[in-house]
Parts: structure tokens; sequence; C-alpha cells
């Protein structure tokens, strides 16, 4: 594997943020970290970048153990949360500050600055001052610079965060396409369910320090390990079937009938989502079920009782 | 967040040594002042502050009151300025704001100077004007020089929280139905108070710490802060003085833990609110607003008045019978007294370089943890903040008086006690530079690529440049006009500037330091002016272009 993390742990305190995790990543793999806040993703990439180090484990990358080398030296480039540009150098300066470090001089620094500012829609934008730029801006002079070193794997910082929605689904894209353009390996840290699906070929998710299931999104989708994974990947509906066996049901697999059954409910809301009505019901013990209809199927209406009908072959085991 | 791989070294190495410059330049003069002061012939003998309590009770009553009252005229002035700044609608407001600054950075005794020149026996308004022959000297005109001098840093300093104040605060108000008056009171106030308490604070310690007004001005009234002074100097009896000076400092402690939160806030405040309503804010009755001008153009008027004295009295053959032009003054400035004021010159620089770049040092390594116990560190560097001048000048007496004399007599004690005694704003200056910055600027330079020293020299090294500059301004300025710091460090051959201006006026030359004042003025002056021009200019081009 080209990039793999060893039981990794990492404690503050003596509390432990990253408890033994192990992920394994190909050559030109685009891997996302998923997890709640707090659940130790951004401590695995410091692991990673090397900004931070580890209490017990290894981090290796293409074969060599970087476990102990320095940020400096370490074949890695972040693309920080707040993008961390240097608010006294221009774009260029700023793309082209790896390369300085590196010792490269000026005009191979300003070719290479301007074929990344190129690639990451910034042509011509290189004397501006990095705050005078947009947010998205920032966000592409972020990956021009972290690019620029050429790095082995390029480690991603919910880099996506401080964008608004529309521009945030278009960067999505443009970050996927130019990472798979340039085919790097890239791990992603994101607490956004839908980024990390439609950016990264596979998932990690995370719960309080430890990675619970690694897999494509359709996987996780499909055969969630647990109640949190599937309830972090999509909704999903948690039931207990007649033998109290807790099992799970995605919305669109569940449908609501008159005929009674053993889940009665009360239809809470209905929303009209274009191809979709969805719905949200409520259980007599007070959990809620997601129920996504086709819209062309008759609407049922907020205060109606009825009961949750569903295949069993699309049950999900949550235990 | 401590990464891995080496180049720790030499930072740890750094922080020791900063840590022991600290600890042998501010905590040990303290300690020393105070060891002193509980000591009679080797031995621990609590008679000096006996004897203060028993015999000096009326000294203590002096010091009070006019520190009490000094802080109360100074903040009432200040807050009246302060709102004639931010919140009425008028056009001198950048000349008001000239003057507050001319006059935060006068030389000492310029206050006591133009008093003696305006309202002594053979003043210009008491004598010349009113043709009356009263005495001058007495606690009034200790408070109200003392006052004269501190409004404008009140000023500034409310005016401060007043722009930072969020401002929709009194457009809701008004929108709630209160009268302007009840908004100014209710609203406007209330907001400033962390600043209006900083200042009350700072005008309570300096005016308890300055000895130079009352010794001049005060006549037959002296407090802790003179007599102090006159103790050491005189009968040398160093345990009465320190135990003073050890009053002293619990006053001011006592006064900066009354205000400590409100010191945090007010000096913190950032100009320009937390955005939102973006029109101006309303401004208080037409009533108010003109009290509030006559109050600051009343204060302006004065500080002409003082500064045009000392400017007039450099000139002038015989203040209060002969008013006639001359250069006589300036020509008794002899080589002696120019090398006083090249060396208060040479030692400025000298102390703001060093004090600055130490300053961004040591904020650097408390603000990102590296160095070990930060926060007791920075709490020991900052004390020079509280701690009387005066206080701080008899420290180094007493914790270096075992040092050989020629390295005594270097100068380099006076250099060392302004860089310690400057630290503080230093540190507050990079601290502010490093918060606004973020440690992940420092970390991604690192990730792409750069080992620590580039990281300083391209990152953090520019981006505190500012703070730098800001802090060597201020620690040449309080070197330039320092007095009570240094009038027991100096010797025949370290003689400063405003020595020489403290002899002459104590001489009775008024003449000499008038010149001498406006040459401390005029230097003062220009390199203020000139670095906040260096620091605009950058400032607007990063702005702007």
């Amino acid at each position: 594997m080209f990039l793999t993390l060893e039981k990794l742990t990492k404690r503050y305190d003596g509390r432990a943020a990253v408890e033994d995790v192990s992920l394994e990543v190909g050559r030109g793999e685009f891997v996302a970290l998923l997890g709640p806040s707090g659940c130790g993703k951004t401590t695995i990439l410091g692991l990673v970048g090397g900004h931070l180090a580890p209490d017990a484990g290894a981090v290796r990358i293409d074969g060599e153990d970087v476990t102990a080398m320095p940020p400096h030296i370490r074949p890695t480039a972040t693309v920080f949360q707040n993008y961390a540009l240097f608010p006294h150098m221009s774009v260029a300066e700023n793309v082209a500050y790896g390369l300085r470090c590196r010792g490269r001089n000026k005009r191979e620094r300003l070719a290479a600055a301007m074929e990344l500012l190129d690639l990451t829609g910034l042509s011509g934008r290189g004397a501006e001052r990095v705050d005078r730029l947009s947010g998205g801006e920032q966000q592409r002079v972020a990956l021009a610079r972290a690019l620029a070193v050429n790095p082995k794997v390029l480690l991603l910082d919910e880099p996506l965060s401080s964008l608004d929605a529309k521009l945030r689904r278009r960067m999505r894209r443009e970050i996927r396409d130019i990472q798979a353009r340039i085919g790097i390996t890239a791990l992603l840290v994101t607490h956004d369910q839908e980024e990390a699906m439609d950016m990264a070929g596979r998932l990690a998710v995370m719960k309080q320090g430890r990675i619970v299931q690694t897999g494509t999104p359709r996987e996780l989708y499909l055969s969630p390990a647990n109640a949190f994974v599937a309830g972090f990947i999509g909704r999903v509906t948690a039931l207990r079937d007649p033998s109290g066996r807790a099992i799970g049901v995605r919305p669109e697999n569940l449908s609501f009938t008159d005929v009674p059954g053993p889940w009665p409910c009360r239809i809470l809301q209905k929303r009209f989502a274009g191809a979709t009505m969805t719905y949200e019901a409520v259980l007599p013990d007070g959990a809620l079920a997601f129920v996504e209809r086709p819209a062309e199927e008759p609407e049922r209406l907020p205060g109606q009782d009825v009961f949750l009908a569903f295949d069993p072959l699309a049950v999900i085991a949550l235990d | 967040m401590r990464p891995p791989g080496g180049g720790q070294t030499f930072e740890r190495n750094l922080g020791l040594a900063v840590m022991g410059g600290v600890l042998v330049f501010t905590v040990w003069p303290i300690l020393a002042v105070i060891l002193e002061s509980l000591r009679a012939d080797g031995a621990f003998d609590p008679g000096a502050y006996l004897s203060l309590f028993t015999g000096k009770k009326p000294l203590i009553a002096n010091t009070l009151l006019t520190a009490c009252l000094t802080a109360i005229l100074s903040v009432t002035m200040g807050l009246a300025i302060a709102l004639f700044l931010t919140r009425t609608k008028n056009r001198g407001r950048p000349l008001v704001f000239g003057a507050l600054l001319l006059t935060m950075i006068s030389p000492p005794f310029v206050t006591s100077l133009a008093y003696i020149m305006l309202f002594g026996r053979r003043g210009l308004i008491t004598s010349k004007l009113l043709g009356l022959s009263l005495n001058p000297y007495g606690w009034q005109g200790i408070v109200l020089m003392e006052s004269a001098a501190l409004t404008s840093l009140a000023a500034l300093i409310i005016a401060g929280a007043l722009r930072g104040a969020d401002r929709s605060l009194e457009h809701a108000a008004k929108d709630l139905g209160a009268s302007d008056a009840a908004v100014l009171f209710q609203v406007t106030i209330p907001m400033a108070l962390p600043g209006i308490m900083a200042a009350a604070m700072l005008a309570f310690i300096k005016s308890l710490s300055d000895f130079g007004t009352p010794m001049i001005i005060g006549g037959g009234f002296s407090v802790l802060a003179s007599e102090a002074y006159m103790t050491a100097i005189g009968t040398y009896d160093l345990p009465l003085a320190s135990a003073m000076n050890a009053l002293l400092l619990v006053f001011s402690v006592i006064a900066f833990a009354i205000c400590r939160k409100s010191l945090a806030l007010g000096l913190m405040s950032r100009e320009r609110g937390k955005g939102g309503l973006s029109f101006p804010p309303p401004s208080p009755a037409k009533s108010v607003s003109r009290v509030l001008a006559a109050i600051t153009w009343f204060f302006i008027a004065f500080q002409a008045l003082e500064y045009g004295c000392i400017l007039w009295g450099a000139f002038c053959s015989a203040w209060g019978s002969d008013f006639s032009f001359t250069l006589a003054h300036v020509r008794s400035l002899d080589a002696y007294k120019l090398a006083s004021f090249g060396r208060s010159l040479l030692y400025a620089v000298i102390a703001g370089i060093v004090s600055a770049a130490l300053g961004m040092i040591l904020s650097y390594l408390t603000a990102r943890k590296r160095v070990f116990a930060p926060r007791a560190l920075d709490l020991a560097a900052s004390l020079p903040l509280i701690i009387p001048g005066v206080f701080f000048g008899l420290g180094y007496v007493l914790a270096f008086n075992f040092l050989p004399r020629p390295l005594l007599d270097s100068g380099a004690l006076i250099v060392l006690n302004f860089i310690f005694r400057q630290l503080p704003v230093g540190l507050r200056a990079g601290e502010a530079a490093l918060s606004s910055v973020g440690e992940e600027v420092e970390r991604a330079a690192r990730d792409l690529g750069a080992r620590q020293w580039r990281v300083f020299a391209n990152i953090v090294a520019p981006l505190m440049r500012p703070a730098f500059l800001a802090s060597f301004v201020n620690a040449f300025t309080a070197a330039m006009t320092a007095i009570g710091a240094i009038i027991f460090l100096v010797t025949p051959g370290t003689k400063l500037a405003t020595v020489e201006l403290f002899e002459a006026i104590k001489a009775g030359d008024i003449g000499l330091g008038a010149v001498l004042a406006n040459m401390i003025v005029a230097v003062t002056l220009s390199v203020n002016a000139l670095f906040s021009l260096v620091i605009l200019r950058k400032d607007r081009s990063a702005n702007h272009d």
C-alpha cells in the first residue's frame, strides 16, 4: 500500500484522541476520514502530516517509515481548514513558497506557480494579495500551494467548511477532478457525509478516536456495520422486528400502508423534493421514521395514522 | 502541538535565556526592594514600616488623596473628550486627536514647569494678568497638573473602548424609546466601563509614582513618592525609602486587583465594532454635545497654553520680568549638557530596539507555549506595568550595587532598566500580532518544507514587524522621557536629558529647563510621527492597493 497508518494512537493528557487506528490507502486513491467533530479525524491528519507525533504506531509512505520525520521533510502537503495563507505574500509567492524552501531559483518558482495557478483556475491572479481574494479563490491558492511541492500524499482538512453551499458543491468537483488528473494520493477529513461520498472513492467512518468501518460509499450505505454508520451515511429508521432484533430501513425502502401491521405511526410532516416526497413520522415510542416515496404516488397528509411497510430483503441489521 | 524531529534545542535555550533575563532584571530588583524594606543592619526588622505608620500617617493620606483625586479628574475629563471624539459630529477631531497624542508623549516636568510659568509667584496668569501674589504651591496644583498630564492617556483609552463597543446597542436603545440622556448614561458609558476603569487605574498608579510634580510644585505638601526620593537621596535611609516604595506597590496592586478584568478588556478592545449596522452612532443631545465640546476645547486650550509657555520660555530673557527674545538659554547648552542629550538618544535607541525584540521573542515563546511555565513567565515579565518607576529604579540600585564600579558607570543598568520596564508593552503587542495570525500559518510553512529558522524568518518576523515598530516607538519614547526609574541610577558620567531638565528646574533655571523640554519634545515627537507614518503607510498599502 502507498500510505499505511499502523495502529496509531495519540493521547492528550492521558485521554486518547486517536486509538489504534490502522488504514491503508493505495497509490492515487482518494480516501475520506468521516466522522462527527471531536472524533479524532483531524488528529490523524496531523499525525500523517508530521505536525503531531504519535504515542504509538507508525506512518508509512511509499514503503518508507516517516513516523519520526519532521513536517518540513515529510513528502506530504496539507490544505488547512482556514487555508493558512501567508497574509504578507502575494498569490504567486504563496504558491511558490514550498519551492523557495527547497532552494529553487526565482524563475523556476515563478514558472511552477504559473502552471499551478492555471491548473486551479487562477491564471493571471499571481500578483494579487491573498486577503483580496474570495473564499473560493483562497481555497484554490491553498490547493495550488500544497500541490506545488509535488507531495506524495495530499492532506485536506475540512477544506470546504468555510464556503457557502453552492460554491462548496462546485469546489468538491474541482478538487476531485484535479486529484484525478494528476493522480495524487489524497486523504480528506470531513464531517459532511455528502462531501465525503461525493469526493472520495473510499470512506473511513470514525467514532471516538477509532475507525468503525471502511469501504466504498456504496458498501457503507448498503451494509453499514452498525447503527452509527447507518445513521451517519444517509438516513435510517431504526425499528425492532417481531423477534426483538434491532433493524434499520433506508427511507426509499419504506412505504405507508393502511393495513394494520407491527409498526403503527403518525405522519408529522411532508416535504416535496422534486422526484420524491419525503415524510417524517413518529412511532409509538417517540422514535422518528423517515420515508421517501416517488412523487407521483398519492400523497399522505400530516396527522394521518398509518403503518410502516418494507421489503424484508431491504433490512439492515443494526446489532 | 509539537512536531516530531529536532530543531527545538535552540528554542529551549532561547526560552531559558529570556526567562533568566526576566528573573534577574524584573523579578529580582522588585524582591530586592521588599527585602531591603524589612531589614536593618543585616537582620529582619520591620522598623521602617512601624515608623511609616506611626510617624508618617499624613504622608499616606496625602498620597491616596492626590492619586484618587487625580484619577477622578483625569478620567472625567478623558471621558468627556472621548465622547466628544467618538459620539459627536465635529470637524475638529483630527486636531483634538493630535493634541492628545502630543501630550501623551510629553516629558516629565513639562506640566510643572508650565504651572510655575503660568501660576507661579511671577506667573503669567496669576501675577501679570490678575495682579495676584498667591502662593501657588500645594496639593491643588499637584492634582491639577497631574490630571492635565494624564487626561490625554485616559481620553485615548476610553475613546478606544467607545470605538470598539458594539454601536448597534445604542441604536437598539434608541429604537426601544430611550432618550438621548438614557442612551448616554445607560448604554454608551456602561459599554465603555472597562476602558474607564483601566484609565482610572493607570492614572491612579501613575499619580502614585510621580515624585517630580509634588517636589516641584507641592511646596510643603509631600507624598510617598517624593518623600521616598528625598529619603533615598537626602538621608540615604534605604530601608525607609524601600518601605515607602513597597507601600506604593501595595496600593498599585490593590488598584490593579480591582481593575484587573477591566484592564484586559479595556486595553485589548480593538478599533471598530463587530460589524452589523454601519451607520454612525447616535449623537447625544445638543446641550450635552455643547458641554462635551466646551470641556474638550478648554482642555486643548490649556494644553496649547502649556506648550506655548514652554516654547516661549526657551527664548524669553527672564520669565516673569523680562519677556524679550533671547538665544541665551540655547547658548547655555554646553558640551556637557549636549552629551547628556546625545546619551539619552543613544540609550533610547538601544533600549527601544532590544526591548521590542525581546518583547517579540517573549510573546512568541509564551503564546506558542514553547517555554516552561509560559503563563508564569508572562505574568513576571508584566510586573513592571504596575510597578512605580521610582520603585523599579531603586530596585536596580539595591539589586545590582554589588557590581564593580566601571560596570555601574557604564550606563548598562539604565538601559537594562528601560528594556525590562517597557517589556510588558512589547509583550502585549507581540501577543496581539500573533493571535491575529494563528499558529496554522506557521504549520503551513513547516508543511511546505520550511525549517524552523525559515518559518521564523519568512513568516513570523514579517508578520510581527508592525508590532515590533510600535513597541520600539513606545520604549524609545519612554526612555527619552523617563525620570523616576533612572534618577537613582545615573552617575555623573551617565547623566541623561531628563536629569538635566530636572536639575535645571530644581535650580530655578526656567529658560534652560524650557530649552531641554523642547528638545525632548521635538525628538520624541519626530520619532513618533515618523514611525506612525511608516506603519500607517504599510497598513494602507496592505488594505488598498
